[in-house]
């Protein structure tokens, strides 16, 4: 079984994903804030874990919130567990933040305390 | 003397609708104030976790008949007093469940920054390890974000049922 591109639609209080199992780019840019994140995130956990038995021979995740709620971050550490999971473990996290945003850039040196990946913080003037 | 002006108010039965709302409502408004970014932004993420955490909170006992539909109600003001942005909120809390939440505010409010910090991200990666810890995020959240203690108060109803009032101010 092949997976195919995971690609989901941002909504006012839920990021865009895609996720492309062939380049091995995964993207999630956007809001985070739903009440309930493991309804969200859950279904890419599960993809994820799909992808981790076959995986591109890099994976490079690219995150940028513009706001990011606590019951979300609860599911990127799943996510990011779920990612250390990946055979090889050649991936790694790019945690992108704009350059003037205090929080994003303390929720990025939270979870590089706590995640055992790879792990960069890029503040950047554009996302 | 102290000025306040009332942004936003709400009282009522809080449902997810109810939270997204009060949420689009909030930011629409801010959008019209003059405010910088990193303000406005502190507040709607403090706003989001207070939201959230009343309504998790309540979704912890839909099976208690004590938790009637008027108790599972609640109180959220949003003002600014003397030109910083105050978030009210009251809602219902089983009198069994003071004491833990007490104990909690407690120790969130006699950390410094840096205690909040590694208290987050112990709890952040206990969540992690268990499904089913909650690990209280929100209000260690709050508290960083804000830069105040939280101002916290319970009042009783009645033998089963208490009252408990958050007050956040945000620098």
């Amino acid at each position: 079984m092949s997976l195919t591109t995971l690609h989901i639609k941002p909504t006012a209080f839920t990021p865009e994903v895609k996720f492309d199992p062939t380049s091995g780019q995964f993207e999630i840019k956007g809001r985070s804030i739903p009440e309930n994140a493991p309804e969200f995130y859950n279904p890419l956990i599960d993809w994820v874990k799909n992808y981790s038995s076959k995986p591109a021979a890099f994976t490079s995740v690219d995150v940028y919130f513009e706001y990011l709620n606590t019951s979300s971050s609860k599911s990127l550490m799943h996510l990011f567990n779920a990612l250390g999971a990946v055979s090889g473990k050649a991936v790694s996290i790019n945690w992108r933040h704009k350059k003037e945003d205090e929080a994003m850039k303390e929720a990025g040196e939270d979870f590089n305390t706590i995640v055992n990946l790879p792990f960069n913080i890029v503040a950047t003037d554009s996302i | 003397m102290e000025e306040e002006n009332v942004i936003l108010s709400f009282k009522g039965i809080i449902t997810a609708d109810l939270l997204t709302s009060v949420l689009h409502l909030m930011e629409a408004k801010m959008e019209t104030m003059d405010e910088s970014p990193r303000t406005r932004k502190r507040v709607f993420s403090i706003l989001v976790e207070c939201l959230q955490n009343i309504y998790h909170h309540l979704d912890d006992n839909p099976s208690e008949a004590d938790f009637e539909a008027h108790n599972r109600s609640a109180v959220v003001l949003i003002s600014k007093v003397n030109n910083q942005f105050l978030i009210r909120t009251g809602n219902c809390i089983n009198i069994p469940k003071i004491m833990e939440l007490k104990e909690r505010l407690d120790l969130i409010n006699s950390m410094d920054k840096e205690g909040l910090r590694e208290m987050y991200q112990t709890s952040l990666s206990e969540a992690a390890m268990s499904p089913k810890a909650t690990a209280g995020l929100g209000m260690i959240d709050i508290a960083r974000k804000s830069g105040n203690k939280l101002d916290y108060e319970f009042l009783e109803i009645d033998s089963k049922m208490g009252f408990f009032c958050l007050n956040i101010l945000i620098d």
